[in-house]
């Protein structure tokens, strides 16, 4: 066992990606820090009005 | 997300002159702090996961379209903001959207007058990508095509008026369900597509309508006028990013993007920095998405020994037991700020709320999700000695489980809760209208009330997770799988039917990125077999699967032997397979052949390369066609590069690439500037017009009309290469076993489209590789990863995972036996008791059942209730709401 | 009709006696013409009391469901085989332990029309090919068949049983039919006004004696949601809203599963044709999901499955 390692991730960037990974982190036993510049998370997919192929909304 | 207001520093006049302060004055939650100020803190983390993201370009500079001056020239996220209801015009599209809305200069007003509803839109692809003109932009950035045909059918579904223009150079529509959602752009939205690359823009100066010159494709020089233009800018890295990049120590290409190997994508080239989204190649939501938790297993895998070192378990708190106690409800009002409280008259409603039977408690809270608010709540609940809450404030669907929590920490089950939604539901419909929306909260808190006095604690059956996993199919997308899997310590079982690990990828040559696919394979196989935590079957087929998430039950055969596995969770990786074409003399010549054949040849170095003289590739060979309209996402980027192989083997080589729409999403695209330098020539044909093929004793022959002389032009070839299309295996069988579905192609379908590429619906089944849609070797492995990484996921709540309370239930005495329940249900979770007293009725799987309720309303003999929505609590709603109090 | 009435007894002897079955459910006549009732046998000596003859109304599959487990044979017509199948599908009836001895029908009389038309109590009853000879105390007419069968019978298409282990009598030939629902269309043809009208007329007589319920072979439930007391889905007295919800409701219950066996009407005793909730659902089902009911032991109603694409333009 490597002593050195720490069970915990920091995840830079609260866009989709970034988030989803966060949570996937956190579910299977990491501590995580979300890291994000702006004052709120979501990128670019936040501001998006719909979503192909489905027309699904993007939020 | 969340949607909370921040102070710009810069234009503060609090912070820059020590004025104003209303912001401080007006809130009612004191949540303004000007003392803030930037702080350094430093974190200790095992792992780091890079995922920046991008900017849109910024087409200021190109002076030819004059996106800086003229008012009708948008970005395509301009004009995504101008279709979205939460944008400045609420959805409605207009010009000049770049104006203010309600301008205050002189100018801008004169300007804003002119505004109409456009009734000719054209869209401009491939602005700041595939550039090295006016910008350095080789690459391709993946999502324009599809988000421009989106923002097209959108625009014309506000307006069936629209005359929507896509000015485009290649579509490239080669994801998931891309291609048909082009075609029906064209066949049933009347979308315009015409494959031209705009020279300019110019503005009538009066209308500020806007003038555009471009040569179709016969070369014939066309103008046209339209109300608006939109740019489909790309996807670029920022400076900020690059220097980023830099601190951390990660190789980046000449573009900004991450550099990865095809087999690990998602590891950087420095130990422990993983990333994912945009930064490691542009591409669309559900491949960051796949990227996201690929980048999650990576970094699980390389921490492995130290999970679950660093988080803390639940504290969990006695339940109290109210079974046989006269319901005491609380009552929960929220002002959230003034959105409720600025129409309904929240005290009144209050006060009307303590007159309500059962309820011992009421009050109103400022914001009833604050914290502190969530701490008096469970005070109160102890103090008096409440065993119901009603909260009345905005949508379950984001806040019940806040509250519920809430609940679970004042010692009660979590199913004697109820909210009403008097926001969205109330306040912001009928803000004009205050008094009729006090009534109707009035309504709505006492039919939840009465449902809440109604309310029984609810049962959550603990879900046993046998951690053993199973993977189907031993190609690459597996392999990477049950790899990631087994390192973070899962007993992992590999299905292969063949002799053989590797599957597909075995008979490919390189990568895009020109590693060696074999020796690859072979390192990763070697890995695979070396790892004492997976079980390899080869020979081996899946001839059965019983049970459901955490206890699967599976049938394996092998040389007619059969054993079973028992195991929580279940990866299906089955691959696609090369078919086989059935045009351009397929089959009747030796010189025909497919790409894998050339792969196999290139692989061999087949002496017979040596004396090819004229190469051909023809492409889309059963793809985009009406019997598999979709497009095989891999074959552009494949016959590419073996015409660079051929070509740099020997340059004196004439290679030819005959195809309709070239789709080097990517940085591939470099590949395809490649080869256009190398000489490789490319010829587009229509799909009306495919090339004829004729087989000569000295060569095969090919004619076709070429696109840029409108002439039949002939090509003498000695190699010609179809890329045949990639076919799904279709097994319905294994998706019967699993209860998952698969499309009309015969691909499977995923949980969802964007948030969910690689799991089922299914709860325990996850989906990877080519099965769910042809892909290179660097996304099957990713989407291996990610399929990985939901599983573990689940794995690791073993401890803890548990059905919902909400589930349908069976009164034996009532049920008919007729089956309805057992046929309707889409997840199988209604079947017939096989012994005891009611034998032969209708039992539900507490696991399998989602709470749907399609049994219930399918009962007619009444059998079947859901629990904490059943009869007597709905009939207690409608009575309450019919009450004239 | 007599060969046919003597192969079913022998049919029924000889089950019995072998002891392939417990029970046979057939017809036997009643105690005044024109009246049949269902019988259940169980000796071969019984076997003669079996009958068949155009006044066999009841739908038989009704009394086969409520011997579960138990091996018997039923009498059964079109209509009785396709409920019988319906049984089937909806885990009523075990195949294994159903003999079905089929009967090609004739087609079945309207006793009231009949009633109607000689006026005075029906002292005898004879048939004889297409020709009816009905007596009364003071008077005797020969009728043609044809202009007394049940309005279901004169639009059944379905007259030979669809699933049977013997066929007792040559099969008849089918109808084909232009237009199977015109009395369904001329309701359709009616304003919403007009439509409500009917339907309030067409109830006002029922006393919810629950005879159509009982008669009908679709409504096995253990406890009918008329009969629920927690919760209590109707009102169990004569408002109207409570009868007319009682037909509603009866009448979904059966979408996609009833087979126009008329049972329900044959059995009202105040001469309402509750076929008109049931018929316009059917033809629904034939329209909407180009289904009749109980014509394979195969596939379920389309009411009794669902799919992610099931057609859902009505949410709009």
């Amino acid at each position: 066992m490597n002593s050195t390692k720490t069970g915990s991730v920091v995840v830079i960037g609260g866009g989709i990606s970034g988030m989803l990974s966060a949570l996937d982190l956190a579910n299977s036993g990491f501590y995580v820090y979300l890291v994000e510049k702006g004052p709120s998370i979501g990128g670019v997919m936040a501001q998006l009005d719909k979503t192909f192929p489905t027309n699904d909304c993007a939020m | 997300m969340p949607l909370k207001y921040v102070i710009n520093p810069d234009v503060c006049l609090k912070l820059q002159k020590d004025k104003c302060g209303t912001c401080a004055d007006v809130c009612p939650a004191n949540a303004i702090d000007y003392t803030q100020t930037e702080e350094t803190i430093t974190l200790n983390a095992g792992s780091i996961v890079f995922s920046p993201g991008f900017k849109p370009f910024d087409p200021s500079r190109f002076d030819n379209y004059q996106y800086a001056n003229y008012p009708n020239v948008v970005t395509s996220m301009e004009f995504e903001r101008l279709l979205s209801a939460s944008g400045p015009t609420h959805g409605h599209v207009m010009t000049m959207p770049k104006l203010p809305m309600k301008p205050k200069k002189k100018a801008d007003k004169a300007l804003a007058e002119k505004r109409k509803d456009p009734k000719k839109i054209a869209w401009f692809q491939c602005v700041g990508s595939r550039d090295m003109n006016k910008c350095d932009n080789a690459y391709c950035s993946s999502v324009c095509c599809m988000y421009a045909v989106k923002e097209a059918i959108i625009a014309k579904e506000h307006d069936p008026e629209l005359e929507p223009y896509i000015f485009f150079m290649d579509m490239r529509t080669p994801g998931k369900e891309f291609e048909k959602y082009y075609q029906n752009a064209k066949e049933k939205h009347g979308i315009n597509f015409v494959r031209a690359r705009v020279h300019s823009v110019t503005e009538d100066r009066d209308t500020h309508d806007l003038n555009i010159r471009y040569a179709d494709e016969m070369g014939q020089i066309v103008d046209d006028s339209f109300d608006m233009v939109v740019l489909s800018v790309g996807l670029e890295i920022p400076q900020e990013t690059r220097d980023m990049a830099e601190k951390l120590g990660i190789d980046i290409t000449d573009h900004g993007f991450c550099k990865t190997d095809s087999f690990e994508p998602v590891t950087s080239s420095r130990d422990g920095v993983y990333v994912s989204g945009v930064f490691n190649n542009p591409k669309d939501i559900p491949e960051s998405v796949l990227d996201a938790s690929a980048a999650a297993s990576a970094a699980g895998d390389f921490l492995a020994d130290v999970r679950g070192t660093m988080t803390k378990a639940e504290e969990k708190i006695e339940e109290t037991n109210v079974i046989g106690d006269p319901p005491k409800i609380g009552v929960f009002v929220c002002d959230c700020g003034s959105n409720i409280a600025g129409v309904v008259d929240c005290p009144s409603l209050t006060e009307y709320a303590k007159e309500l039977p059962y309820v011992e408690f009421a009050t109103e809270t400022l914001y009833a999700c604050a914290q502190d608010t969530q701490d008096k709540m469970v005070e109160t609940i102890k103090e008096k000695g409440l065993n119901r809450i009603v909260v009345a404030a905005c949508t379950p669907k984001t806040h019940e489980p806040l509250f519920q929590e809430s609940m679970v920490n004042a010692g009660l089950n979590k199913y004697l809760f109820e909210m009403t939604n008097i926001r969205n539901h109330n306040s912001w419909v009928h803000k004009n209208n205050p008094e009729i929306a006090t009534e109707k909260a009035k309504d709505l808190v006492r039919m939840a009330v009465a449902k809440a006095a109604l309310a029984q604690p609810l049962a959550e059956e603990k879900i046993n997770v046998n951690d053993t996993v199973m993977v189907v199919g031993g190609g690459l997308a597996g392999l990477t799988a049950a790899k990631s899997l087994a390192t973070q310590g899962y007993d992992t079982h590999i299905v292969e039917k063949k002799d053989v690990l590797g599957g597909e990828a075995l008979k490919l040559y390189k990568t895009a990125q020109g590693e060696d696919v074999g020796e690859k394979m072979a390192a990763l196989v070697a890995d695979i077999e070396a790892n004492e935590k997976i079980t390899v079957h080869t020979n081996t087929t899946l001839e059965g699967v019983e049970g459901f998430v955490g206890n699967f039950k599976s049938k394996l055969v092998s040389g007619g032997n059969e054993t079973e596995l028992e195991h929580g969770v279940a990866v299906l990786a089955t691959g696609a397979k090369c078919s086989e074409p059935t045009e351009y003399c397929f089959g009747d010549d030796d010189r025909i052949i497919k790409t894998l054949d050339l792969d196999k040849m290139l692989k061999e170095q087949d002496a017979k390369l040596d004396s090819v003289k004229t190469a051909v590739f023809i492409q889309c060979v059963g793809s985009r066609e009406p019997n598999r309209p979709y497009c095989s996402r891999v074959c552009c980027t494949h016959s590419i590069d073996n015409a660079i192989e051929l070509k740099k083997r020997n340059p004196e080589t004439d290679v030819f690439i005959l195809y309709r729409d070239i789709r080097t999403y990517g940085e591939r695209e470099l590949l395809y500037k490649e080869a256009r330098e190398l000489g490789v020539i490319f010829i587009r044909y229509e799909v009306d017009r495919k090339p004829e093929v004729k087989v000569e004793k000295d060569a095969v022959k090919i004619t076709l009309i070429d696109h840029v002389l409108n002439q039949p032009v002939e090509i003498e070839a000695d190699l010609l290469t179809l890329a045949a299309a990639i076919e799904p295996r279709k097994d319905e069988r294994l998706a019967n076993f699993f209860k998952v579905p698969l499309n009309d192609e015969g691909f499977f379908v995923e949980k969802h489209a964007k948030l969910g590429p690689a799991e089922f619906a299914t709860d325990g089944v996850f989906v990877a590789g080519s099965g769910h849609y042809p892909k290179p070797v660097n996304e099957a492995a990713t989407q291996g990863r990610a399929a990985a990484s939901r599983a573990l996921t689940l794995l690791a709540k073993k401890d803890s995972l548990f059905t919902s309370g909400t589930i349908a239930t069976v009164d034996q005495e009532k049920c008919s036996q007729c089956g309805v329940c057992v046929s309707i249900c889409p997840y199988n979770a209604p079947g017939f008791a096989a012994d005891g007293r009611f034998a032969g009725t209708a039992e539900i799987n507490p696991v399998l059942c989602k709470g749907c309720g399609l049994c219930v309303a399918s009962c007619r003999s009444g059998a079947l209730h859901l629990r904490g929505f059943d009869t007597n609590q709905i009939f207690s709603q409608i009575f309450a709401l019919g009450e004239v109090v | 009709m007599d060969t046919c009435i003597q192969k079913i007894r022998e049919i029924a002897g000889d089950l019995l006696e072998k002891g392939e079955v417990e029970r046979v459910i057939g017809f036997a006549e009643g105690s005044i013409p024109m009246a049949t009732s269902p019988v259940a046998i169980s000796t071969k000596e019984d076997a003669q009391k079996l009958c068949f003859s155009s006044t066999c109304g009841l739908n038989l599959a009704n009394y086969a469901s409520k011997e579960k487990g138990k091996k018997i044979a039923v009498v059964a017509k079109g209509c009785d085989s396709r409920n019988l199948v319906t049984h089937i599908v909806e885990n009523q009836i075990d195949r294994d332990n159903l003999y079905i001895i089929g009967v090609p029908c004739p087609g079945m009389v309207d006793k009231f029309k009949i009633a109607a038309e000689m006026g005075g109590e029906i002292t005898g009853f004879e048939e004889a090919g297409d020709t009816l000879i009905v007596s009364t105390v003071d008077d005797k007419k020969e009728l043609n068949k044809q202009d007394y069968l049940r309005h279901n019978c004169s639009l059944c298409t379905h007259k030979n049983p669809v699933l049977f282990d013997v066929l007792v009598g040559e099969e008849v030939e089918e109808q084909q039919l232009d237009n199977a629902y015109p009395d369904v269309d001329a309701i359709e043809a009616l304003t919403a006004d007009g439509r409500w009208k009917h339907f309030e007329e067409l109830t006002q007589n029922c006393i919810r004696c629950y005879a159509c319920r009982n008669a009908c072979p679709l409504c096995y439930c253990p406890t009918c949601f008329v009969d629920e007391s927690g919760p209590q889905w109707v009102g169990k007295g004569q408002d109207k809203t409570d009868v007319d919800t009682f037909h509603f409701l009866r009448a979904f219950h059966c979408a996609g599963r009833c087979t126009d066996c008329g049972a329900c009407v044959e059995a009202c005793p105040m001469g309402i044709n509750v076929r008109d909730f049931t018929r316009k659902l059917n033809k629904d089902a034939q329209d909407m999901f180009g289904w009749e009911a109980g014509l394979t032991i195969d596939k379920r109603p389309p009411l009794d499955a669902y799919s992610p694409d099931d057609p859902n333009d009505f949410i709009k």
